[in-house]
């Protein structure tokens, strides 16, 4: 925290070298983020850019209640899910009631669509199908190893339906993983 | 907790689980840790920051085009003062005959910029 408070006021007295340090730390976790959620490729770079000039934008603004990479992931996830809504992609969450493969895989002719044999390719190209909220906390909890209440102050959720939301998200790519396997056997 | 979380919890913690659910999660859970093929080019932050200072040096432009005018504005005050003199549209008097035309000229161009803004992508 120390060393994030350091940084912050270099960069808030304008020290453009304190701010590529920023950059270079955090950079990954926010292409992670935009690498998840947005799929147009042209889209990503100018996103992650646009990322961090907000971050460079709203540094003054950083209280230092969380950590610097929290709030950074915010700005990310923020930035990600208005893009999405600015183009007019769904960021809906899915009923409980709902059954997730059918939501998920047609009824017919899944393996076609899915020519790989490699079951990690299979795994994230389900992952590509959830909604983004549920890539957004995976991404968060699995590659950027954030915790609970990381994540929901990320993504503005309670704990509870950040857990939630990973659980399900899981479960639903192993039905999904089943009922492929299932159809490779037949 | 229902058995997929029981499931989920046990491979989290201790990396084994048995039956064929637990081989399936195992997987996805190596899957989940896999970098994604998106990654930023090693330029990256030199783009990041060459855009802010393009914004600063943009900005200090702006101001110094206001004060500008700002003179401009102050020296012809000044001078119509000193001189006394007095305003002839003159050779502009024929527009005054053709508010449409004017009207349709300034829409078109102000529409021809909002369409560069809003479809014309600029260079990353």
């Amino acid at each position: 925290m120390t060393e994030d408070r350091t940084l912050v006021l270099r960069i808030v007295r304008g020290d453009m070298q304190a701010f590529r340090v920023l950059i270079r730390q955090h950079e990954r976790l926010v292409a992670h983020m935009i690498g998840r959620l947005i799929d147009n490729a042209e889209d990503r770079e100018e996103l992650c850019q646009d990322v961090f000039l907000k971050v460079h934008e709203k540094i003054s603004e950083f209280n230092f209640q969380s950590k610097l990479s929290t709030w950074v992931a915010t700005i990310a996830y923020r930035h990600a899910i208005n893009h999405l809504r600015k183009n007019r992609i769904k960021v809906t969450d899915i009923s409980e009631e709902e059954s997730f493969t059918d939501r998920f895989v047609a009824a017919e002719g899944a393996s076609d669509q899915f020519e790989e044999d490699d079951i990690n390719k299979w795994v994230l190209k389900f992952i590509g199908t959830l909604p983004p909220q549920y890539k957004a906390v995976l991404t968060m909890y699995h590659l950027d190893g954030m915790t609970y209440p990381e994540i929901g102050e990320a993504t503005g959720m309670p704990e509870g339906t950040v857990k939630n939301y990973i659980f399900r998200a899981r479960t639903m790519i192993k039905e999904m993983v089943n009922k492929y396997l299932g159809k490779e056997e037949m | 907790m229902s058995n997929d979380e029981e499931l989920q919890n046990e491979i989290e913690l201790t990396g084994s689980g048995s039956g064929p659910d637990a081989q399936v999660y195992k997987r996805i859970f190596d899957a989940l840790k896999r970098e994604p093929d998106f990654k930023l080019p090693p330029s990256f932050a030199d783009k990041v920051i060459y855009k802010i200072e393009a914004t600063r040096e943009s900005k200090t432009e702006m101001i110094w085009l206001g004060l500008g005018v700002l003179c401009f504005v102050i020296a012809g005050i000044v001078a119509i003062a000193m001189t006394n003199y007095k305003f002839d549209f003159g050779a502009l008097k024929f527009i005054s005959g053709y508010p449409g035309l004017i009207a349709f000229g300034a829409t078109f161009i102000a529409a021809l910029h909002w369409l560069d803004k809003k479809f014309v992508r600029k260079p990353v």
